[in-house]
């Protein structure tokens, strides 16, 4: 069908206004060069490049076309013709070794955020880096090695690759997968995560040597590396040790209960797990499955799993305040989060609850901060025009801090809003905030 | 003149705009139509200023360059169907709201500018533009003038062309004039302003479209009613409507319709229904609350199962919406979807109905049927596959016998999806060769080059004959 109704969703489409834009006409095109009426040109490249991958063509097509998928493979398809652009090709060629970790996936932290290049690898310097740019710097130590270092209690398992936190106490037990961008890039919002899940009683693993989800070389074409990085991830997870859940209620021995929850506070990463099934070799598919119907954003576990935890007016008087935030606080929904994954009322709700929070809507907050993983750094001019609307829409509201459930989008604003001159609005995952409630202990 | 040479030359046309060739005009051959447009067109124009507009047609009328005017290419009638001699004039980018004015109830806007956002402004300040075609979401005013377009609530409302009172048209040659303007009376000279809307493109470029608005009403109660088979609902519509009831909306929708649109939409329609009814009545309070007790009523005397009416305002809008997705959800049933138009006067919606049940039947063709039965506007749609070419014949066939049934009960082709390339084969059984010969000479007369939107809602001569 070409109905058009994805020109509705299409953040790109909304700037652009051409066809070719728009997920209708990339799928065209794309149509077009596999049965051979037209070459892949470098037009028909950049056309099919220029998408933030954000999936809300997907949500909003009444006919059920799954335009992420296709979208994926026709630039698949761009990269086995023409090969990836050098640059990307070597920061990506980093990305699928996981074992020369450090500076290799930190690339893929940077290149799945922003384009700055500081401390690097000199072919970043390569990159377009927009002017006027923030250029966040690396934090001297990565989410996991803070963990590592006995933060919040936590303890390495090097026999199954894990560092465990606050199990003994914990009526049950999560796994929690940071993703790079927070591992590298944001630690603190990974232990912000730890904390809250510590809070609503969850014993929390977290691999130790965590490996990008995939999504950065998938969606810049490279579909095997993408495998390749899933099938790391699922060997992880498959461990004994790793994905029972273990329940303390019995004082003998620990009783095996379902496999535990993989919870997410980096909704892209989740979205990559859920789409393992489709990714992986055949002796993997099963466990892919698996694992996909245990995904789960953090957002959405807060809110079922631990009802009443988090500042629930029934259960107020439990909730350990210090002071609380006493903010006013805007909600930006990530498309991999809203569109993608259908989630809005959870984070809300959970900020609303926060003792001292008022919660006040933008006018758009569903529309796309522009960031679009590696988007940005190969479409300024369009990422700018995006994400500037955002940070108009943001500034309009007079809130103090804009919370939002996804590192990417995360970063992007604060550089938005730094590049409209509005850098004392605070830009926190919704995660951060509600830890920052639960006061220091 | 070469085609680089032309491609050059329209460049220059349109400072601050776009013009795309080859690949990149591939996404523009085409439109909503299924299985229409497959080559490139020689470039795609998009003018960011609106005199570029008159420069690109002042120039293609010289040069006899065929040029068709485009807004979100959503019609479903092949109606910006694109040749690779041919230049697609995409007017999207102007897309201004130039004024609204509560005074006289007007409001005032570019061609491109996207209904629903429309909408949205002028419900802002209390008011209210009634067209609302299923694609609102996303086709343009431009588009929606060009077209004639209904909508849901064309039963008390009327359509696209009842609110429309000016419009600056770019002619052929790239003139300009300007038709109407902000009074409600007007009857200096001939009704060009008519002429103009519905005529797809072919008469002249839109590039300022002045709409009448209305006082949005007081409060709006939507009601739904459940039947065992579309008879049923058929004649729960001719009920409603001889009980002197007007509601804003009255849609029908079968059995097939409700799963793919349930499907999509997941917003609680019963799945195991024969078909359905969705009406909408608006305006004051107790005359919407008296209104809609008439349609429950009328619904129950006709046998429905269960009548019910929405909760809240966020319930109503997504029946709404599930029901302006229809089209798009039928598509997830078989790949190729071939929508019709057909329309009656409205107390034969039961006969129509059952012509095309019995159509279905010895075709042996699904047929999903919905649409704004209120008004006497089906939509029946053949579920097929393009690549069984003996099924295509089938379908084919059904369609030329849903148009006959159609006529044969004093309707006509398209109630607002418009001609196009699709349905021009049939133009000559509504009009006679008469009525084609008079659409010729006024054709004739306002573009005499025969640059704007060639071949489309006028049967070439030859066809016509035969
Ligand atoms: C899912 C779906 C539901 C739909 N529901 C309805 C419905 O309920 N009612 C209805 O009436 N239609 C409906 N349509 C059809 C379509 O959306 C309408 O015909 C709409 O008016 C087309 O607008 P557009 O901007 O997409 O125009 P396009 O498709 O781009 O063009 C339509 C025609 O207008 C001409 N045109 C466009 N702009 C101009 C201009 N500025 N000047 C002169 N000519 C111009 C074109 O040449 C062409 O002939 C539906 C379509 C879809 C896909
Ligand atoms: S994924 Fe997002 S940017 Fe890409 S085509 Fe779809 S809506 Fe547009
Ligand atoms: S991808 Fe979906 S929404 Fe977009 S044109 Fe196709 S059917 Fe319509």
């Amino acid at each position: 069908m070409r109905c058009g109704f994805c020109q509705a969703a299409c953040p790109v489409y909304r700037e652009e206004g051409t066809e070719f834009s728009v997920a209708r006409g990339k799928l065209i095109l794309i149509e077009a060069v596999l049965d051979g009426r037209s070459p892949l040109t470098p037009a028909v490249r950049d056309a099919l490049d220029a998408c933030l991958l954000c999936k809300s063509c997907r949500a909003a097509c009444p006919s059920g076309v799954r335009t992420d998928l296709i979208m994926a493979a026709g630039r698949e398809m761009a990269a086995e013709r023409h090969g990836l652009g050098v640059v990307k090709a070597n920061a990506l060629a980093a990305l699928r070794r996981p074992k020369v970790l450090g500076v290799a996936s930190a690339i893929g932290a940077r290149l799945w955020g922003l384009a700055f290049a500081r401390e690097a690898d000199g072919n970043l310097w390569r990159l377009r880096v927009p002017p006027g740019n923030l250029y966040p710097r690396l934090p001297a130590l990565s989410f996991v090695s803070r963990l590592a270092r006995g933060e919040l209690g936590a303890v390495a398992d090097p026999e199954s690759a894990t560092i465990v936190v606050g199990r003994s106490a914990a009526a049950k037990t999560v796994i929690f997968f940071p993703g790079c961008l927070v591992h590298y890039m944001l630690p603190e919002v990974g232990l912000a995560a730890v904390k809250v899940l510590l809070a609503a009683r969850m014993g929390v693993i977290v691999p130790a040597r965590p490996t990008c989800c995939g999504t950065p070389l998938y969606v810049n074409g490279d579909r095997a590396g993408a495998t390749e990085l899933a099938e790391t991830n699922l060997a992880w997870l498959s461990q004994p040790g790793v994905t029972l859940s273990l329940s303390a209620g019995d004082k003998a021995g620990m009783v095996l209960e379902e496999p535990a929850p993989v919870v997410f506070a980096c909704p892209s990463c989740a979205e990559s797990w859920r789409g393992y099934p489709e990714l992986v070799g055949e002796r993997w598919v099963t466990a892919a499955k698996e694992a996909a119907g245990r995904v789960v954003d953090i957002s959405v576990f807060l809110s079922k799993a631990a009802p009443g935890t988090f500042g629930e007016p029934a259960r107020r008087d439990e909730w350990p305040v210090a002071g609380g935030p006493g903010r006013t606080v805007t909600y930006h929904d990530p498309c991999h989060l809203a569109q993608a994954q259908g989630v809005r009322s959870e984070p809300r709700a959970l900020l609303k609850a926060l003792p001292g929070v008022t919660l006040k809507e933008m006018a758009d907050p569903g529309a796309c901060c522009g960031s679009g993983g590696t988007f940005g750094l190969f479409h300024v001019d369009l990422s700018r025009r995006i994400g500037g609307k955002k940070a108009k829409d943001i500034a309009e509201t007079g809130a103090d801090t804009v919370a939002t459930g996804c590192p990417a989008c995360l970063l992007q604003i604060r550089q938005e809003l730094h590049l409209a001159g509005q850098s004392q609005v605070a830009v926190r995952h919704t995660v951060e905030l509600l830890a920052a409630a639960l006061g220091d202990e | 003149m070469g085609e680089g040479k032309t491609v050059a030359t329209l460049r220059g046309l349109v400072p601050g705009g776009g013009v795309f060739t080859g690949e990149l005009a591939l996404p523009y051959a085409g439109d909503a139509t299924p299985a229409m447009g497959g080559r490139a067109p020689l470039a795609v124009v998009r003018p960011g200023r609106r005199e570029d507009i008159s420069a690109v047609l002042a120039f293609c009328n010289a040069e006899g360059i065929g040029v068709v005017p485009r807004g979100s290419g959503t019609n479903l009638s092949g109606g910006v169907t694109a040749a690779e001699d041919q230049v697609v004039l995409a007017v999207n980018g102007l897309s201004r709201l130039l004024e609204i004015d509560e005074e006289n109830l007007t409001a005032t806007v570019e061609p491109g500018l996207v209904t629903a956002a429309l909408h949205k402004a002028v419900e802002n300040r209390g008011l209210f533009y009634p067209p609302d075609p299923g694609s609102m979401a996303v086709s343009t005013l431009g588009g929606n003038v060009a077209e004639g377009a209904g909508g849901l609530r064309g039963l008390k409302y009327g359509v696209t062309r009842d609110y429309i009172l000016g419009l600056e048209v770019v002619l052929a040659d790239g003139r300009v004039i300007r038709l109407g303007g902000k009074t409600v009376k007007n009857v200096s000279g001939y009704d060009l302003l008519r002429l103009m809307v519905g005529s797809e493109g072919t008469l002249g470029v839109v590039t300022e479209i002045t709409v009448r608005v209305v006082p949005a009403p007081e409060t709006r109660q939507a009601i739904l009613g459940v039947f065992a088979t579309v008879d049923a609902a058929a004649s729960a519509v001719a009920r409603v409507i001889a009980e002197k009831v007007v509601p804003a909306t009255l849609e029908l929708l079968d059995d097939v319709t409700i799963r793919a649109v349930e499907d999509y939409s997941r917003c609680g329609l019963p799945t195991d229904a024969g078909a359905l009814l969705l009406a909408e009545v608006d305006g004051m309070v107790e005359a919407v609350a008296r209104e809609a007790e008439r349609v429950k009523a009328a619904f129950r005397a006709e046998g429905a199962r269960e009548v019910r009416a929405a909760t809240d305002a966020r319930e109503r809008d997504q029946i709404w919406m599930a029901r302006r997705t229809a089209v798009s959800a039928l598509a997830r049933v078989r790949p190729t979807i071939m929508l019709e138009d057909a329309t009656v006067p409205r107390s034969r919606i039961p006969e129509m109905v059952r012509a095309v049940s019995g159509i279905s039947r010895r075709h042996n063709l699904p047929i999903g049927t919905f649409g704004h039965a209120g008004d006497g506007n089906l939509h029946p749609t053949i579920l097929t596959d393009r690549r069984d070419p003996e099924e295509m014949k089938r379908a084919e066939a059904a369609v030329a016998e849903i148009f006959g049934a159609a006529l044969e009960l004093g309707g006509t082709l398209s109630g607002e999806h418009g001609i196009g390339l699709a349905k021009r084969p049939f133009m000559k059984a509504q009009f006679g060769e008469a009525g084609l010969d008079v659409h010729r000479r006024v054709k004739a007369a306002l573009d005499p080059r025969g640059i704007l939107n060639p071949g489309k809602l006028i049967p070439p001569e030859r066809v016509s004959q035969g």
